[in-house]
């Protein structure tokens, strides 16, 4: 009897205690953590809430130093480290970047390589198999073998690898980031691999989107005539990057355009993923007679996802050789936007059409073989063994052609047994983008910097540089396949080798401009030149507003100062609407509308066409534009993936062709015209921000607060993130901020004998939710305010809220 | 007096043991509460969750405290509690139940080993 209540008291309590020590899952409420491990106040989340950011617990055991580095903490955390060589400089970074941002860092390459089913089991599966067969993993294996060719590659990167594996040595439970807790897994060792897999991974987010398919479904169904009309390679009236008097000096390298090609007839139900609308950059150069004090002045802000942590983590690194500031993406070494003692920089997204996509006629179902030239090539296989958390390993067997994977096959979507899409993308190309990077952080000036640029093959970026001698230039760079005159536009014959890409556009003719006549240089990813380029390019998601405002003011402007361009970085004049609502209230009927109708209609009227934050008429803008934009491009609403015509070209619709057929819409009766369009899209915006209204009671339509700008944490889960961050701007206009994206670092640099910068980026250095350095410099950067940049050229002593951090090999 | 003893040593060996052991060694600093002094089983199982959870309840509410709750409202909030002084209640409520359990296990455990007695208030 007793041993039975022993027993019976002792399988409760172990009990207990094996369910609360791992995850459990509960239907309708999803995965619940572990509670016991999570809850102990000793070991569990109430660890990771910090009182004082600077209360650094950095342990300087079993540290593989070979001298002592000094690190200065700023109080908003921004660390400069202060090392005597190379190795002990990048161990350090990586250390510490280790130590803010790990989850993150860690989560970045889960997602780039397709793993994320190993944290959160099936629901990720669907995503990670793209990741993989996109060949991501396949490019970072290919650059890393590239790299490993030339000895001393490695050495920084490892460096770095040492340095946040130092950091994970030393963690137990209790100082894991909260993530892993709630999540319940551990940190991994990390390796220069997954270095090199994160420039992929930037790669995909910034080239990894085409129309391709699209493009190939709408000449079939609207007529090539028509699609020409409503998307052309490079529109009347745009502003490009390399400015149109520029003479190109060179012979191009001949391509040869096959007779009688032909456009796919296939339709394609299966589409990638395409980049966000809105995801881009600006940046611009002034050269010293440009600026009040005589300098050379750069600035930078790129557009990406939100996020928090952010994707920025900032410090300056110091070393023999080496003296930079800026930031970079926890994970990669160095420093990749900022400012040397000698050169600042800026990249912008320089989006190409460098990725194609080649229908493959396989010989059976095994898939050994496939067509090319009349003969049967062997196919190869790659594996990809996706660990699922809670069920069975997961073999993916992707077929690779010499083109690239095949992505799209009869594994992926019922009705896609005849696809056979095979990729051929640059991001697949050994390369070397990470040692342009360390170059980068070195040179001295633009002669220097012309010879490390071959390096830069994918993503394709435009360098935007302002030196300290007084130099600017922007070089638009990357890896460019050479094409015939719409080459890649559309699914192409993989069995045909006409359609093959014929080389690459050598790297001695990129475009690029040094010191022009206008005093400066500036881009916004719109097109990079005219149509006098000798060669054939392509792409349409170019950028058609941010552009012309920028070079506009650029113009106007003389004795600039860092004040104006702090201005103009967070300048929300909308130029979309200023070009297209007047033609929108002019066709508008007003005779119908109701007093309060009528209101709304003189605000629009009287409007400046600012999207600052507080008011209302952008809001009314944006949801008539989206409804215009909807009814007039209804006839695009079809069961096949097809692409809608461009802003730019919707207005030179209404503009200037107010009899297009775009007007009728497709499921009525009767004929519409502009007006009516007009008038029904204006009625409905009234109703869709009424109906805005009853969801929020307690909130006026204000821009920000019916834009929604956001920083949503990486899980997505709500208390880490921030919602309705009350900034203006939107995509198309300076201020970018959109509701997901945005400008996600801002970079404003003075190169002046004594060099001075400002910067920002909605978060904080901290990658701790628990910690007030989480989102330091959000509420600043949304009021575009900056920080001041300190640039130390040694380890200043005694300043008040500075912490010294002395790291020393561990054994001393 | 035997109750408070015991309740101060649970208290004691859980702090103790939480240093360098992972969560669930309270169930050891209470099973071994639970051993010493002869009492009553509810007393033990008192005793246990006291002294556990009075432990986790001033760890947890002193870290709520010194960090201005910043992380235990985010944390209640993912649990959608309706404020951090629930969750700081689970918690304590959470080690309370291990620690009466363990420390009743170890009354139980303490019984194997006595004779047998008469059956009586004391059992």
């Amino acid at each position: 009897m007793r041993f039975l209540k022993f027993l019976f008291s002792f399988i409760i309590t172990a009990g207990l205690i094996v369910f609360l020590n791992q995850k459990a899952a509960i239907t309708g409420l999803g995965d619940i953590p572990p509670l016991g491990k999570l809850l102990d106040p000793f070991h569990g989340f109430w660890q990771n809430a910090e009182k004082d950011p600077l209360d650094l617990k950095i342990s300087l055991e079993q540290l593989k130093l070979s001298d002592e580095v000094q690190v200065l903490y700023e109080k908003n955390l921004i660390p400069h480290i202060y090392a005597n060589n190379e190795y002990d400089l990048y161990f350090t970074q990586g250390y510490l970047t280790a130590y803010h941002r790990l989850w993150q860092m860690e989560f970045l390459c889960y997602l780039a390589s397709g793993r994320v089913s190993e944290i959160l089991g099936k629901v990720a599966l669907n995503f990670d198999r793209i990741q993989r067969r996109k060949g991501l993993a396949y490019g970072a294996e290919n650059s890393l073998k590239e790299l490993e060719r030339e000895k001393g590659n490695l050495r920084f990167i490892q460096a770095y690898s040492d340095g946040v594996n130092a950091y994970i040595s030393q963690l137990k439970y209790k100082s894991y980031p909260i993530e892993y807790k709630i999540l319940n897994y551990q940190p991994e060792e990390w390796t220069p691999f997954k270095n090199v897999l994160l420039l992929k991974y930037m790669a995909d987010d910034l080239s990894g989107s085409d129309y391709d398919l699209q493009n190939t479904n709408m000449v079939q169904i609207f007529g090539k005539e028509r699609f020409d009309f409503l998307f052309p390679d490079v529109p009347e009236g745009i502003d490009p990057i390399i400015p149109s008097d520029v003479k190109w000096n060179f012979d191009p390298v001949e391509v040869t355009t096959p007779e009688n090609f032909s456009i796919q007839s296939k339709f394609s139900p299966v589409i990638p993923e395409n980049i966000e609308d809105g995801i881009g950059s600006n940046n611009w150069a002034l050269s010293p007679r440009k600026t009040k004090n005589g300098n050379a002045i750069l600035c930078n802000d790129p557009h990406l996802r939100f996020s928090i942590p952010s994707i920025w983590f900032a410090q300056q690194l110091k070393a023999p050789g080496i003296n930079t500031f800026g930031v970079t993406i926890p994970g990669l070494p160095g420093v990749l936007l900022g400012f040397n003692d000698s050169i600042a920089w800026g990249l912008t997204n320089a989006p190409r059409d460098v990725r194609d996509w080649y229908q493959i006629t396989l010989k059976d179902g095994e898939k050994e073989e496939y067509l090319y030239d009349g003969k049967w090539l062997k196919t190869q296989k790659r594996i990809e063994k996706i660990k699922i958390k809670g069920g069975k390993m997961y073999n993916d067997t992707v077929i690779y052609t010499h083109y690239g994977p095949i992505v799209y096959d009869d594994t992926c979507e019922d009705d896609s047994s005849k696809m056979n899409f095979a990729l051929r993308w640059t991001a697949h190309l050994p390369s070397k983008e990470i040692m342009m990077v360390y170059h980068l952080n070195r040179t001295k000036n633009i002669n220097e910097l012309e010879k490390i640029l071959i390096d830069f093959e994918c993503p394709p970026q435009n360098l935007a540089i302002a030196t300290r001698q007084g130099d600017i230039g922007i070089f638009i760079e990357g890896k460019f396949p050479l094409k015939w005159k719409e080459q890649g536009k559309f699914l192409m014959d993989g069995s045909d080798p006409k359609y093959e890409w014929q080389g690459y556009i050598p790297d001695e003719h990129d475009a690029k401009v040094i010191n022009p006549k206008r005093g400066f240089i500036s881009s916004s990813n719109q097109h990079p030149f005219t149509e006098d380029y000798p060669y054939y390019y392509y792409n349409n998601t170019e950028e058609y507003f941010r552009n012309r405002r920028i070079n506009d003011k650029l113009s106007a402007l003389m004795d600039i100062t860092i004040d104006e361009m702090m201005q103009l970085q967070n300048d929300t004049y909308h130029l979309l609407a200023a070009e297209a609502l007047p033609v929108m209230l002019d066709s508008l009927d007003t005779a119908i509308l109701t007093n309060n109708q009528l209101k709304i209609y003189n605000d629009l009227r009287n409007w400046d066409f600012s999207t600052e934050p507080e008011l209302v008429s952008p809001s009314y803008f944006e949801a008539w534009w989206n409804k215009l934009y909807d009814f007039l491009w209804d006839e695009f609403d079809q069961d096949v993936p097809l692409v809608k015509p461009n802003d730019y070209i919707t207005i030179n619709i209404l503009n200037n062709h107010p009899l297009d057929s775009a007007f009728d819409m497709v499921n009525t009766s009767e004929k519409e015209k502009i007006k009516d369009i007009l008038t029904m899209s204006y009625l409905a915006t009234i109703d869709s921000i009424s109906n805005w209204k009853d969801q929020h009671p307690d909130d006026e339509p204000v821009w920000y607060k019916f834009k929604n700008t956001r920083l949503m944490h990486m899980t997505d889960l709500r208390p880490f993130s921030m919602l309705q961050i009350p900034t203006g701007g939107n995509k198309h206009i300076v201020s970018a901020n959109g509701p997901t994206w945005g400008a996600s670092w801002r970079l404003i640099v003075e190169m002046g004998e004594q060099i001075r910068a400002y910067g920002i980026y909605p978060g904080g250095q901290s990658g701790n939710p628990g910690s007030p350095a989480y989102d330091t410099f959000v509420e600043d950067w949304a009021s575009g305010e900056y920080f001041e940049i300190n640039y130390w050229q040694d380890p200043v002593k005694n300043l008040e809220d500075i912490k010294m951090v002395r790291f020393h090999n561990g054994s001393k | 007096m035997k109750f408070l003893i015991k309740l101060i040593l649970i208290s004691i060996l859980t702090y103790a043991f939480e240093q360098f052991l992972p969560w669930w060694s309270i169930a050891i600093a209470a099973f071994l509460g639970g051993i010493i002094f002869k009492t009553r089983g509810i007393n033990a199982f008192l005793a246990g969750a006291l002294g556990v959870g009075l432990v986790w309840l001033w760890v947890a509410w002193r870290i709520d405290y010194e960090t201005n709750s910043i992380l235990t409202i985010k944390i209640a909030g993912i649990f959608q509690l309706e404020n951090k002084n629930l969750l700081i209640a689970i918690t304590v409520l959470l080690g309370s139940l291990i620690g009466a359990f363990s420390a009743w296990t170890g009354y139980n455990f303490r019984s194997l080993f006595e004779k047998k007695q008469r059956k009586g208030y004391y059992s």
